[in-house]
């Protein structure tokens, strides 16, 4: 039986040019081009293809809105997503673990022409990336199709919120969680349901990192959960993938389980005693000088290791670092009724949990 | 023995696991009164330093906390030891306890709660 292949692109000279290689190289396709994606829609509905190849931003639909759409009729419908916005790193960590196919323009003919064998080879067709099991597939096509909104999902009793804006994360919610932490919950799960909503204002910004950042670092904790036989954690971090983020892996994870039972007012990250670098475990938007605080503040106190807690009318703020290991633990509690004792006693597990890990890294290096 | 070495012996004797008893004068740091405990060490003139930056002055912990006030106690931990430090007589001086080996953080800052009554008591008149 004849395969049929759909390819929606607005740039009208690409579909031209791809069809006419098609049509030479694989003569036994039915190649159908079209510039518009809603009589792409419209074909879909008709006769559902074999496999649609979809540009993600296109004036008149999204890719991502045609997917969805296309989806509702034909849920095992295969695709391929063609984006100019692609980062390849990201995209080569998500391709390792997902049954998303992605194209970044400027494409080789050969290289599409690879993808959709591939696709149209597979029995069962990508129904991974048609049915979006996963979330990380679907942060992917919401930044990469520059999206404004809001994204609700819900697996179960629990529920989580990610807000958009031009395609990037500036906040999210997942039950008690915000921030990046939220982020890596809601994107260690597997499956739910999903509803986007219109944009609306975020009641904060607690996400600094950018959706790659956050993608790979997500990925990278369900790498590691699953190699560690345990669900991926629910944890780390704003600023990722950087040196910080690499070497402080495991302690991040173990002051994140910690952290999980903190009260909302507790925030706390991890820095790069250099000043240089930040990895926020509880992040605030102030999170963004942190380091440099750290830095100072440590060249007025000597020892190799230590800690400090400093406790005033209404905040709290404690400080553990090893200088061999270059690394500190710096927390904030905007104090209520609780009083200081409550940090105190959290503060002490926080650092003892932070010297352990840190003199592991120590050992290792 | 000046009154304020003994307040400090005192307190020394009154803290679980306490090595060393400072009263600071601040911003100078100049020491009021001071006591060490048999086998112990005096406290540090690091640790006091540290003390005087984060309690004696609207520091860089204020700021990134967010307060408005500088910050009234303080514990560091450093060079094996446990430093505990509480403002006093409305900022002009601070108790530093050198402690090691402590059993309860809690306990350690209830302790400190008399003995720094007992010398703002003795402060609070003259001054320092």
């Amino acid at each position: 039986m004849t395969s049929r292949v759909l390819m929606v692109d607005d740039e009208e000279d690409l579909v031209w040019t791809t069809s006419r290689q098609m049509q030479r190289a694989r003569p036994d396709l039915e190649f159908v081009g079209l510039s518009d994606p809603r009589e792409a829609l419209r074909h879909v509905r008709q006769q559902a293809p074999d496999l649609l190849i979809t540009d993600l931003r296109m004036p008149q639909m999204s890719g991502l809105e045609l997917l969805l759409a296309a989806r509702e009729t034909s849920p095992d419908l295969p695709v391929i997503l063609v984006t100019a916005h692609g980062n390849g790193h990201v995209r080569t960590e998500l391709q390792r673990t997902r049954a998303v196919q992605y194209m970044e323009k400027p494409f080789a003919f050969q290289a599409l022409l690879d993808a959709v064998e591939r696709a149209l080879d597979r029995p069962t067709g990508f129904s991974g990336a048609i049915s979006l099991p996963m979330l990380p597939d679907l942060v992917q096509m919401y930044a990469l199709a520059r999206m404004h909104g809001t994204l609700r999902i819900a697996r179960g009793t629990r529920q989580g919120t990610l807000w958009f804006e031009a395609g990037e994360i500036v906040h999210a919610t997942c039950g008690a969680l915000t921030g990046p932490q939220a982020v890596y919950e809601l994107l260690s799960w597997e499956g739910g349901a999903f509803r986007m909503d219109p944009p609306s204002a975020p009641p904060e910004r607690s996400v600094q990192a950018s959706w790659q950042e956050l993608l790979m670092e997500g990925c990278r904790l369900q790498d590691e959960g699953r190699r560690e036989g345990a669900e991926a954690t629910p944890a780390p971090a704003g600023v990722t993938g950087g040196a910080l983020g690499t070497r402080a892996g495991s302690l991040v994870r173990a002051l994140n389980e910690l952290l999980a039972e903190a009260p909302a007012a507790v925030t706390a990250l991890l820095a790069d005693l250099d000043g240089r670098e930040a990895l926020a475990l509880r992040a605030q938007p102030a999170a963004a000088g942190w380091p440099e605080v750290v830095a100072e503040l440590l060249r007025d106190v000597d020892g190799a290791v230590g800690s400090l807690e400093c406790v005033g009318p209404g905040c709290a703020v404690g400080l553990a670092w090893d200088r061999r290991a270059g690394l500190a633990l710096l927390a904030t509690d905007r104090l209520g009724e609780a009083g200081p004792a409550r940090f105190r006693s959290a503060f002490a597990r926080w650092r003892e949990a932070f010297h352990a890990g840190a003199s592991g890294k120590t050992e290792e290096a | 023995m000046s009154e304020l070495a003994t307040l400090c012996r005192t307190i020394l004797s009154q803290i679980e696991g306490a090595q060393a008893c400072a009263l600071l004068e601040l911003p100078t740091g100049a020491r009021l009164g001071e006591a060490v405990a048999r086998g112990g060490r005096p406290v540090t003139p690091e640790a006091a330093r540290a003390v005087e930056r984060l309690l004696g002055r609207e520091g860089l912990l204020a700021r990134v906390a967010g307060a408005g006030a500088g910050f009234e106690e303080a514990h560091l931990v450093v060079g094996g030891l446990d430093h505990f430090a509480k403002l006093l007589a409305g900022g002009r001086a601070a108790l530093l306890v050198a402690a090691s080996e402590v059993p309860s953080l809690g306990r350690v800052w209830a302790q400190m709660k008399p003995a720094a009554a007992a010398l703002e008591a003795r402060l609070a008149p003259t001054g320092c």
